[in-house]
């Protein structure tokens, strides 16, 4: 693809992952956030209260759609009925994009329900390249493609992690799921910059951020969502705002799911620091 | 085609799956190695682990987190998944504890029941039948008639008073001993609005339900039940009563 791909949507504000157990706070009235990012294979069943209340609560918030079955790394390929059944549910939400990781979940027919992380090699690029060309094909949309946090860094690789996300970012089109969190853990399991890496993306392919929380191991750091955003992450993403510009930016939390008010009032520091990287942005620009 | 990548691939996954090492694809030592891929293999147990205690919740309660644990790890290292939904990765958990208890058939009951009603949770939809649809049918129709069930259900024969056991557990109550019902009762399970149900059935109405779901035409099920009880007939029709409000049926068919 040689072609200058479209610039990356607008951003719609600041969001929060829906979770099941903030379906009521939902249902009851307004609350102050700006878009929902639903868990696509969540919804992916045949029927019942998931989609009946994706279809309530949709019909007041804009979301996007996140999966974490796509496998965009396998070398054996992606998966087309997946890839037609997240079709059908996007026809259904009429998301404002659709997202899932730059990662490989299992090959010869094992789904391991987990995210791996990529050798940095050539043979690898020109594997991503090819799924997300056929993936951007069935879903009639560019993709979004999250970093993922890893615990493991291979000897294959050739270079590095952000490297290989703006060589695939150019051969694709496709854009960024900047998670901050997971530019932290991998920083800190592997003992790189992570000012490096958000200095080597292509900030103009952001379309979204991811912040979260994580579990400090003492050598190793795990990626569990189960903590409010670390201060570390805080900074980080300070910087990565600072490079990108205003990014849709949400808050996710998988477990120790607090009272959604909490999340809230969380995802208000991050309004606030964005709203601080923008007065300073206007400074610079006077 | 790759070959290279998916050999790596595959050697990661058979580490994660625990049938080998992939230490040799990693940087950093070998303790490194197989520290940081241990987390892998962790993950992978324990993610699949939380979703068999989701989807058995009151099976768990059964029998004590530790030996729900050694089950569903068995399971696991049995089973690899193959499909990329979660929903279905369960359904075996019932059958594999009836093999692994002998002695204590009742706690595959309670499985089931678990398993029913998580699938009955989030399966297909299917609009009820209205009470004039019913009433529209003409007499002469009835002969060949064919009465399509909510696709939800299904029923279920216990012989020991596992659903009292289950119902226990969701009142936070204390659940009565495990111990033998004689004679064995069917249990229907359907989905209901969004809400799964269960109900215990009469013979009369297990055999109609029965007949039904196995695709007989309502007269044949009729003639089935009829051999359950001499007041069989009286019985069918407020079956059909209680199924309009059930919302049990959901379509009509001529099987003719």
């Amino acid at each position: 693809m040689t072609a200058a791909p479209a610039a990356v949507q607008p951003s719609p504000g600041f969001g929060l992952g829906l979770r099941t157990a903030h379906y009521p706070d939902f249902l009851a009235g307004p609350q102050r956030i700006d878009w929902l990012e639903l868990l696509s294979d969540n919804y992916l069943v045949p029927g019942g209260k998931p989609l009946v209340m994706l279809d309530r609560i949709r019909a007041d918030y804009p979301v996007v759609m996140h999966g974490v079955a796509l496998s965009i790394g396998a070398a054996d390929g992606v998966d087309e009925d997946y890839l037609r059944s997240l079709s059908a549910l996007a026809d259904r939400v009429q998301p404002l994009w659709i997202s899932d990781h730059l990662c490989w979940t299992g090959v010869h027919g094992r789904v391991l329900h987990d995210l791996y992380p990529l050798p940095y090699t050539e043979e690898a690029l020109d594997v991503v390249t090819r799924n997300v060309h056929r993936a951007q094909e069935l879903l009639k949309r560019p993709l979004v493609l999250e970093n993922v946090s890893s615990y493991v860094e291979f000897r294959a690789s050739a270079m590095p992690e952000w490297d290989f996300i703006t060589e695939v970012c150019r051969r694709t089109g496709c854009r960024l799921l900047l998670d901050v969190n997971n530019i932290h853990v991998s920083s800190v399991n592997h003992g790189h910059d992570p000012h490096d890496f958000l200095a080597g993306i292509p900030a103009d392919r952001v379309q979204q951020i991811h912040l979260a929380g994580h579990s400090d191991h003492g050598d190793h750091i795990i990626d569990t969502h189960d903590h409010p955003v670390a201060d570390a992450v805080w900074s980080l993403y300070e910087a990565a705002i600072e490079r990108c510009g205003p990014v849709a930016t949400m808050i996710e939390r998988d477990d120790r799911i607090p009272p959604l008010a909490e999340l809230i009032d969380e995802l208000d520091h991050a309004r606030a620091l964005s709203a601080r990287a923008a007065s300073a942005r206007l400074r610079m620009a006077a | 085609m790759n070959a290279t990548l998916l050999d790596a691939q595959a050697l990661f996954q058979q580490h994660v799956l625990g049938l080998t090492d992939a230490g040799a694809l990693v940087d950093g030592g070998a303790e490194h190695a197989a520290q940081r891929l241990g987390i892998y293999a962790n993950a992978y147990r324990l993610r699949l682990a939380e979703t068999l205690a989701d989807s058995y919740e009151k099976t768990r309660l059964c029998l004590g987190e530790e030996r729900f644990e050694r089950g569903a790890l068995r399971y696991i290292d049995a089973r690899a998944p193959t499909v990329r939904s979660l929903r279905g990765y369960g359904e075996g958990f019932a059958d594999a504890l009836a093999g692994w208890l002998p002695n204590e058939p009742a706690v595959a009951e309670l499985a089931r029941l678990d398993w029913a009603l998580r699938d009955t949770f989030d399966g297909p939809d299917a609009d009820p039948l209205s009470a004039a649809a019913l009433a529209a049918v003409a007499p002469e129709a009835w002969a060949t008639l064919g009465l399509r069930l909510h696709p939800t259900a299904r029923l279920l024969v216990f012989e020991h008073n596992s659903v009292a056991v289950w119902q226990a557990y969701d009142d936070d109550a204390e659940p009565p001993p495990l111990q033998r019902s004689e004679p064995p009762v069917t249990w229907l399970v359907w989905r209901k609005g969004l809400q799964p149900h269960f109900r215990s059935l009469r013979p009369v109405e297990a055999a109609l339900l029965g007949a039904l779901l196995a695709g007989e035409r309502f007269a044949t099920a009729c003639e089935q039940a009829a051999g359950e009880d001499a007041e069989a007939a009286v019985q069918i029709g407020a079956c059909l009563r209680q199924w309009l409000d059930d919302e049990l049926l959901v379509g009509l068919s001529d099987a003719a």
